[in-house]
């Protein structure tokens, strides 16, 4: 049996409006997510990404290709008592109040009734939901709250799946740092994590490879704990005890295979083509004498894969 | 059947206040008639079709629309099992309803002299019942199909289609138009005569119009869940 999540040639396509018009949202995606990896997916908008989502967890069905997970479908009963998923549009039934409605999840997720009580009070304390909250009628929920209890629902049961779509929208910076600190725990106790995001740097810190979708297909796959080889524009800052002149700034970039874009007094911005030429450039001018303070590249890894994707991926 | 799906349905009926007013309006004026009207005995209870209608809109129409069904789905809950339990929570909800108003209805005859025959409460019983079951049966399909309550809207034009084609046909003196009008009111509301079968002159017809009608409503909202997809990426 093939474990972890495969994707093969899916297409999908919808009929809009009264012409049957038809609007291709994948075309011919692949890849592979290994079980305990974290998995993100980055597009712009209409990219597909909600579509390839939706078909991982068998809410739509693709027109050709397949999804398998631990070799079943995606809508298999058996996949499904090992998923957790937590939706964009946080829409949950207002009525119940957050206890209940985890609760009434835990139950339609088969989990053992004796344990409802403990694993419900487990789950709220986890997201930080006080019990005060909890009593309350969800419709009364901020976004940052529905944001928990839809984590809190998503994690009942420790699923070794889990499908996170924008899990830090419109949430708190406390929210973004549980968030985090939530999927950590999911990869120290090896659950496989895909996470639909906009925001490059979550995705950045949390995810170990990231596909980036564009009209329909995986575009290109960035391996995040791996060394960077796309070009980057770095900016270094030293303190102000410091005065390098600009070609004493050209000779280090020189020597470290960079370019000097630009000078000032208190920073510089160097262009390297990748993580070796960043490091020699860097060891060069602390050698020298220079106090570094800073160096940060100007565009996250992700940004720039928006900007300059390589066309492929190495799923 | 899910016994959560069951549970959460009822409770979430319960707790709405428009349905709550609607149920004590379906299920108070007849009652205030019988104690008005004596004589007319247990017949101004029609039918649970009242209580089917508070119960059933939008069981399946309002999760699509709010959305509710993703969340529901990503769980282990096979899809068939979702209607079924959807039709069963309805269906009680509305017989336990017809049942107590039915019992009510006993007693205010009984303390206005006109203790009904313990045989007529029993039969106005089951019938109620089997009209409970029945009528949610079709709405069920109907709030497959539609989303939101705009199953009641359909409802009602079929029912005022009905009617249309009834008074039609009897104006025209056209059996064949009487029929197909009288045809669509039983598919929309199903019910069985239990006097029929106590006084031993069972309708076949009837009977299995009923079941037909529950069970193919059922089946096709089945179909119909089954065939949905649920991405938001699909309608947007």
């Amino acid at each position: 049996m093939t474990v972890g999540i495969v994707v093969e040639d899916l297409s999908k396509t919808y009929r809009r409006g009264l012409a049957g018009e038809q609007i291709r949202a994948l075309a011919g995606v692949s890849l592979a997510i290994a079980p305990g990896e974290a998995f993100g997916i980055i597009g712009p908008n209409g990219a597909g990404k909600t579509t390839l989502l939706g078909c991982l967890l068998g809410f739509l069905r693709p027109d050709s290709g397949r999804v398998t997970i631990d070799g079943h479908d995606p809508d298999d009963l058996a996949v499904r008592t090992v998923t957790g998923y937590l939706p964009e549009r946080l829409v949950m039934d207002r009525w119940m109040n957050g206890h209940d409605f985890l609760a009434y999840h835990h139950a339609l997720a088969r989990l053992p009734a004796s344990r409802r009580a403990s694993d419900v009070e487990a789950a709220l304390e986890r997201v930080g939901l006080d019990p005060l909250a909890a009593a309350r009628a969800i419709r009364s929920y901020s976004r940052g709250m529905l944001q928990r209890i839809g984590l809190a629902q998503a994690l009942l049961g420790e699923p070794r799946y889990v499908f996170l779509d924008e899990p830090a929208s419109g949430v708190d910076p406390a929210g973004v740092i549980l968030f985090r600190r939530l999927i950590g725990e999911l990869r120290q106790r090896g659950a496989t994590v895909v996470l639909n995001s906009h925001q490059l740097d979550q995705v950045e810190r949390v995810c170990d490879r990231v596909a980036y979708v564009s009209k329909g297909r995986v575009e290109a796959i960035e391996t995040m704990n791996a060394g960077a080889t796309a070009a980057r524009v770095l900016r270094v800052r030293w303190t102000a005890a410091a005065q390098p002149t600009s070609e004493q700034l050209a000779a280090h970039a020189a020597y470290a295979g960079a370019v000097l874009r630009e000078a000032g007094a208190s920073e510089a911005r160097f262009e390297a083509r990748d993580d070796a030429t960043s490091a020699r450039l860097l060891n060069s001018l602390v050698t020298a004498g220079i106090p570094v303070a800073e160096a940060t590249p100007e565009e996250s890894r992700l940004e720039r894969l928006f900007l300059d994707p390589r066309p492929g991926g190495d799923a | 059947m899910n016994g959560a799906l069951i549970t959460a349905f009822l409770r979430q009926r319960l707790t709405s206040p428009i349905r709550l007013a609607f149920l004590i309006i379906a299920g108070f004026f007849p009652l205030l008639f019988i104690a008005a009207a004596p004589a007319m005995g247990l017949a101004p209870l029609a039918d649970s079709f009242p209580f089917s209608l508070v119960f059933g809109a939008g069981m399946i129409g309002q999760d699509v629309s709010s959305g509710v069904l993703q969340l529901l789905f990503a769980r282990p809950v096979r899809r068939d099992v979702y209607v079924i339990s959807r039709w069963f929570a309805a269906s009680l909800a509305a017989a336990v309803v017809a049942v107590v108003q039915i019992g009510l209805a006993a007693l205010i005859l009984s303390a206005r002299g006109a203790t009904p025959e313990a045989g007529a409460v029993a039969i106005a019983w089951a019938n109620h019942i089997a009209s409970a079951f029945g009528a949610t049966a079709p709405l069920l399909l109907l709030s497959a199909l539609v989303a939101g309550l705009g199953d009641i809207g359909v409802l009602f034009l079929i029912y005022a289609c009905a009617s249309i084609l009834q008074t039609v046909g009897a104006g025209l003196g056209h059996a064949l138009i009487s029929r197909i009008g009288q045809e669509l009111q039983n598919f929309i509301n199903p019910t069985i005569d239990f006097a029929l079968i106590v006084n031993a002159f069972p309708s076949w017809y009837q009977l299995i119009a009923y079941l037909s009608t529950v069970t193919l409503s059922i089946a096709l909202a089945i179909v119909i869940v089954n065939r949905k997809e649920l991405s938001y990426a699909s309608s947007s």
